[in-house]
């Protein structure tokens, strides 16, 4: 096991650095470059010419990327073209995406588990068939259309959520001093408000995922109940309420959670599309923002962290796999 | 066409998926007893077109997606107005639908016609989504038989730049190179999609090739001498052809998507195509005027075609005997 660990950890980093390779060229190669903003502006050369300087962009590109990826080793992820560090860019947008992630993780499965489970137990029955029809609607659904329409609806025709951002404007950012003032100050008020504007996204987010994992849990639990222990717990006369919670959903639940692992990368990756609809200032957000403002750090470095999450996870993953089933083995 | 007792013999296979290859399968159909129960021999596409047939959403997919296939065929003909030739209208700004050709769907804020972007814009979409998934397809059949076939060190080198590219956050990088490339171009978009999606074709691809370059045909191939490329494409390829058709047509459906949320972030095509991404991006800028009908019907195009080619893919999954294999 320590032997497969390791393995994988060489190989994870092998896969890293080729991709740090292709996330720098591909950035530095680019045409519009993150201080071509100055050009426009009345002070253009001297302004420039110090964004060069400060970013290193004078020097040739191997050495650049000596600086960048040994600069990265030792945590240090460079500036903005505003000046602030990436890392508490990031840091800063962070919790807005956790809290996105979670909420809307944990009512998915509260909704997707009993879905899945009872349309299993229930196959081929007319409840089974619409809810397959259902999930293919959910699986196709472009969430950005989706996102769109929850607006229309929801914010503009009955106006009873608002249509984005994180909280209202009058009230502090989510996640700064000032929040966790007001918040001990008047905690009904705050987290009202971040409940109201949670609701949306969080749907949106849903939508999708609630289609993919009901799926996932109605494959699983019909591979389990199809099972000789099920049968002879059955022939012992158990209740059928013992028979479907006790020892059918329990395994079938299983690869649920070992799924949670590959769910992580979304914490650092953002929500690039439904953050964007509803200006939800978090990591995906962030993303694209830095894009249009042709701000190579922040990019630079929410791309190695996504792919580093994504490696870690697929680590995670396998060996929950193999911790939870005792029968897969890694050699 | 096919007596009904046939098409329950022919079908038993897909109720139950038993762990036989398709060759197997369907040689147990038409095999040895076939004198003794007059069974009528059944050609591969013959079985396929039972098993399809049997899959009625997948029917209903095939007939959505071939409507939509002869709207982007005949959406420019039959469109109300060109993106060009409608400029700025102040007559028709922001109409809801009406009953007529040209507003049947209503205008956008500078009085265009939302018939327009969707008989438009399905061309594009089915345009875009079939060319991607066809060159990564392509790339990932290219390597998943060059790595699989000769297996060893060529194998190990790229298995591990596939490993890069399955790991690279798909959408993320999309935007970022579209819109440092974009600028409006249909086909850079295709070039794109296609060179960063080719990697789960080719681990698929590639562990077809590891177990039927052990077969004994591969064997009797190589024996008189056929040369490598040859078995690699006209040998071994055919018998993985199934997986093929079926990730490629989920490929499709994917792209497509892709495609309308990189238009929706303004970094894909631009204005004066059309595409329905397009519409969705005008759209949500003006939707707190109440506008609903400019983001709905271009969405519900983009469903609907999506829906469709996953109903297909599915049918086809079930009809060509896929099952899932792992990869390693």
């Amino acid at each position: 096991m320590t032997t497969y660990i390791i393995r994988r950890l060489i190989q994870s980093t092998i896969i890293m650095f080729g991709l740090s390779i292709i996330f720098f060229f591909m950035l530095h190669l680019a045409p519009g470059g993150p201080c071509d903003v100055f050009i426009q502006s009345q002070r253009q050369v001297i302004q420039h010419e110090l964004c060069v300087k400060t970013l290193g962009l004078h020097k040739p590109l191997p050495v650049q990327y000596w600086y960048w990826i040994s600069g990265y080793l030792h945590g240090n992820f460079g500036k903005t073209t505003g000046g602030q560090l990436v890392s508490s860019t990031i840091l800063a947008a962070l919790p807005v995406t956790v809290l996105l992630a979670t909420v809307s993780y944990f009512f998915q499965q509260i909704i997707a588990l009993p879905l899945g489970m009872f349309s299993a137990l229930r196959q081929y029955s007319f409840f089974d068939t619409v809810f397959t029809f259902m999930s293919y609607v959910g699986l196709s659904m472009p969430t950005f259309w989706l996102g769109l329409m929850l607006i229309y609806l929801f914010g503009v025709h009955f106006a009873v959520f608002p249509v984005g951002l994180v909280t209202d404007t009058h009230l502090p950012v989510f996640w700064t001093h000032d929040w966790f003032v007001a918040l001990a100050h008047d905690p009904p008020l705050i987290i009202g408000d971040l409940a109201r504007h949670l609701v949306l996204p969080a749907i949106t987010l849903m939508v999708v995922g609630v289609a993919a994992d009901s799926r996932f849990m109605r494959a699983s639990m019909l591979d389990v109940i199809h099972q000789d222990y099920i049968r002879t717990a059955k022939a012992k006369g158990l209740k059928r309420r013992t028979v479907i919670f006790k020892h059918a959903f329990r395994n079938a639940v299983l690869p649920i959670i070992t799924n949670i692992a590959l769910y992580l990368p979304t914490l650092v990756g953002g929500f690039v599309i439904t953050e964007a609809i509803f200006s939800y200032a978090g990591v995906g957000n962030l993303f694209v923002q830095s894009i249009t403002s042709h701000d190579y750090g922040v990019v630079q470095a929410l791309l190695m962290l996504s792919a580093i999450a994504v490696l870690l996870a697929n680590l995670l993953a396998d060996l929950t796999y193999a911790w939870v089933d005792p029968r897969i083995r890694y050699d | 066409m096919q007596d009904p007792e046939l098409m329950e013999t022919a079908v038993l296979s897909d109720q139950e998926p038993t762990p036989i290859a398709p060759s197997d399968s369907s040689r147990m159909l038409m095999g040895a007893e076939d004198d003794q129960l007059g069974i009528r021999q059944l050609s591969q596409m013959q079985l396929f077109w039972i098993r399809f047939r049997r899959h009625k959403v997948a029917l209903v997919g095939a007939v959505i997606l071939a409507f939509f296939v002869v709207l982007a065929i005949i959406g420019p003909y039959i469109s109300p107005e060109t993106y060009e030739g409608s400029g700025w209208n102040p007559v028709a700004l922001n109409w809801a639908p009406q009953w007529s050709w040209h507003y049947l769907m209503g205008t956008d804020a500078n009085g265009h016609s939302i018939l327009m972007y969707v008989l438009l814009g399905a061309r594009t979409s089915l345009e875009v989504g079939v060319l991607s998934a066809f060159v990564a397809t392509l790339i990932g059949i290219l390597v998943g038989a060059v790595s699989g076939y000769f297996g060893g060190w060529v194998d190990a080198v790229w298995m591990r730049i596939t490993d890069v590219f399955l790991t690279l956050p798909f959408l993320p990088l999309v935007i970022l190179v579209s819109a440092y490339l974009g600028g409006g171009n249909a086909y850079i978009i295709v070039a794109i999609f296609g060179f960063l999606g080719w990697s789960s074709v080719a681990r698929l691809i590639r562990s077809y090739y590891l177990t039927l370059r052990e077969q004994e045909f591969v064997d009797a191939a190589r024996a008189v001498g056929v040369s490598h490329s040859r078995i690699m494409f006209r040998h071994i390829l055919p018998n993985a052809l199934s997986p093929v058709i079926v990730s490629f047509t989920l490929a499709v459906a994917g792209f497509i998507v892709g495609e309308a949320a990189i238009d929706f972030l303004t970094v894909g095509i631009r204005p004066p195509s059309v595409s329905w991404g397009i519409a969705l991006a005008g759209a949500q800028n003006n939707l707190i005027l109440g506008n609903w009908w400019w983001a709905f019907f271009p969405g519900v195009c983009l469903l609907l075609v999506v829906l469709a080619i996953n109903f297909l893919g599915d049918g086809l999954r079930d009809a060509l005997d896929v099952r899932a294999k792992t990869s390693e």
